[in-house]
């Protein structure tokens, strides 16, 4: 039995737009659960807007959570005080999708480096250097790379940088928001293997948010599909891509190019609906080709079948 | 794994330190030039004159430049045009110092505050809209009826009358910076709301602070000009290139020395200052760098 790590439950977050007035409530996330397991990859897809990056920021709290808990090493993360807070952020840290944005463009790589170790009060300041070359040699940049700023780096090189300071505290879990989706597939590939080096070595948890079902199925061990703002269906990474059991897994598993053995692309008709004012019933059941009457009133609960959960009236 | 092809050349020669970076720039030599010049004439005032400033001499009032030992002229009372000029330069760059430390000192301060702390902002924010609401020189008008006119009076007046735009532009560029992927990176490191503020924000958003500061700076000068004309800056027995300009004014046609002089030396030293600003804005971003 697979030792939890990280435990959300029921996780919201609503977001207040719009002007004076006329103030809208839009449902990022509605009741997110999902289990996160030790030195296990766990990707979070769905197509924009679905709530994935939300989901992925709330979990480590750089987003406050409307409610629902976050259960991590004994205690609610979603309650815990913001001292606290800083001092455990150092297990829990994040790789951005742009490389370009992610690094402060006045500082050189060893400050980058450097600051969280100066942030967390970590070791002397030789500790430190050593540290930071250390790990500029571990994701595969040279020492003499330490005095260059940013944009003296490629893509690829600078989403290195940025994995080199999540991992410079020893983290217990990354949250990596679509790593790889700013860079070219050459560098992708590369970018990839060095996350599963990093992680064969360190033994740490990912959660892997991305749109790329291909990049999913080859990092990832378990794989959550969310929906506008909630999880449709979670399970092993084999089961889900052998036989998806959601009609929204279905028809993005269909749409993945090039598939051995593809049946009939399932194409869904209308676009997502508004988080501001989602269907009743099952949020699915607007673009579903399988709906029925009950999922315009009632929405589904998710079960367990076969250690995987899904949340479709099909399965009850 | 190869990552041979990614690598930027390797340059093994030390990074030049910031002094001979920012020398290194023509608009940066010219500008220090200029700058130097005006802030030794002022130190140097007394020594470099040729007459008293206020020296009265009705019978050679008006006399165009180069006449009877007066370089650049007299004025209207026979005061040396040369010699107020020079004298004016310390009242005009103490002034525009003063307002541009004041303006942009607090101006700084507020946008960084109302552009990172959503819960100060409201306020704040509507607050510096209703100082800019006020006409600027009738709200410094009406500070220096309540203060009296002197250089003090002057400075806060025009100083509070600048600041909320600097505050304005710098929120701005805090608004664009503090949703940057590193922010948040800081924050997912343990980083507190004020180090991330002072230690990323605000380095990223010197470029528009240097610009305000050059230009506040013309502004000041010209603004002390105009409160002067107006009887309620500086007083006249006080030369500055502000009330010189106010007091050509009536003169332009009969004697243009008196308006050009004190002009030229304004537009040098403004010139001086934004050469220097631009070269320092981009001698401290990396990206300009060896550019």
């Amino acid at each position: 039995m697979p030792e939890a790590l990280l435990r959300v439950n029921e996780l919201r977050k609503d977001f207040v737009v719009g002007p004076m007035f006329r103030r809208k409530t839009v449902q990022a996330i509605r009741g997110v659960s999902f289990v996160l397991n030790k030195g296990e990859t766990l990707g979070l897809v769905g197509e924009s807007g679905c709530g994935k990056s939300t989901t992925g920021r709330a979990a480590i709290r750089l987003i406050e959570p409307s409610s629902g808990s976050i259960e991590y090493d004994g205690v609610d993360l979603a309650s815990v005080g913001a001292r606290d807070m800083r001092r455990l952020r150092q297990d829990l840290q994040i790789i951005f999708q742009d490389p370009y944005a992610s690094l402060d463009p006045r500082m050189t790589v060893e400050q980058i480096l450097t600051e969280p170790l100066g942030i967390q009060k970590i070791g002397t300041s030789a500790e430190r250097r050593e540290r930071v070359m250390d790990i500029i040699a571990e994701v595969g940049l040279q020492a003499a790379h330490a005095a260059r700023y940013p944009h003296e780096f490629s893509g690829g090189q600078r989403q290195r940088i940025g994995i080199a300071r999540s991992l410079i505290l020893n983290p217990k879990m990354i949250v990596a928001d679509e790593p790889v989706s700013a860079l070219d597939v050459s560098v992708q590939a590369q970018i990839i293997n060095l996350m599963q080096d990093v992680k064969a070595k360190h033994g740490m948890s990912y959660i892997f948010i991305s749109h790329d079902l291909s990049v999913v199925k080859h990092i990832c061990d378990r794989v959550a599909v969310m929906y506008l703002g909630e999880v449709v269906e979670t399970a092993s990474r084999d089961a889900l891509y052998e036989e998806p059991l959601h009609p929204y897994t279905k028809a993005l598993m269909s749409a993945i190019p090039g598939r051995r053995g593809a049946q009939k692309r399932i194409t869904l008709k209308g676009d997502i609906p508004s988080p501001a004012s989602p269907p009743r019933g099952c949020a699915f059941h607007t673009r579903c080709p399988s709906a029925m009457a009950i999922c315009k009133t009632t929405p589904p609960q998710a079960i367990e079948t076969g250690g995987r959960k899904v949340a479709c009236h099909l399965y009850n | 794994m190869s990552i041979a092809a990614e690598q930027p050349a390797v340059s093994t020669s030390r990074e030049p330190s910031f002094l001979v970076l920012l020398f290194s720039r023509g608009s940066v030599i010219a500008g220090s030039f200029l700058i130097a010049l005006m802030v030794l004439t002022a130190v140097l005032a007394h020594w470099i004159a040729p007459f008293d400033p206020n020296a009265l001499n009705i019978a050679n009032r008006l006399q165009p430049p180069g006449s009877a030992a007066h370089l650049l002229g007299t004025d209207e009372f026979g005061r040396d045009v040369l010699s107020r000029v020079i004298h004016g330069a310390r009242t005009s760059l103490a002034i525009g110092i003063a307002i541009v430390a004041f303006a942009v000192g607090i101006g700084t301060l507020i946008g960084l505050v109302t552009g990172f702390y959503n819960r100060v902002d409201m306020v704040l924010s509507r607050i510096m809209d209703g100082l800019m609401s006020f006409p600027g020189l009738v709200l410094a008008i009406a500070m220096t009826g309540v203060m009296g006119a002197s250089s003090t009076t002057v400075v806060l007046a025009l100083g509070i009358v600048y600041m909320p735009r600097v505050a304005r532009i710098i929120r701005s560029a805090v608004l664009v910076v503090r949703e940057l992927s590193y922010v948040e990176a800081c924050f997912a490191l343990g980083a507190t709301r004020f180090y991330v503020l002072f230690r990323h924000v605000l380095p990223n958003v010197m470029s528009p602070i240097i610009i305000q500061a050059t230009f506040i700076f013309s502004y000041a000068v010209l603004g002390e000009a105009a409160l002067s004309f107006l009887g309620v800056g500086v007083p006249p027995t006080q030369p500055s290139w502000g009330n010189m300009l106010a007091e050509a004014r009536t003169f332009i046609v009969l004697a243009w020395w008196m308006a050009l002089f004190p002009g030229l030396a304004i537009m040098i030293t403004v010139l001086g200052l934004n050469l220097f600003g631009d070269g320092l804005r981009d001698a401290l971003d990396p990206k300009l760098k060896g550019r």
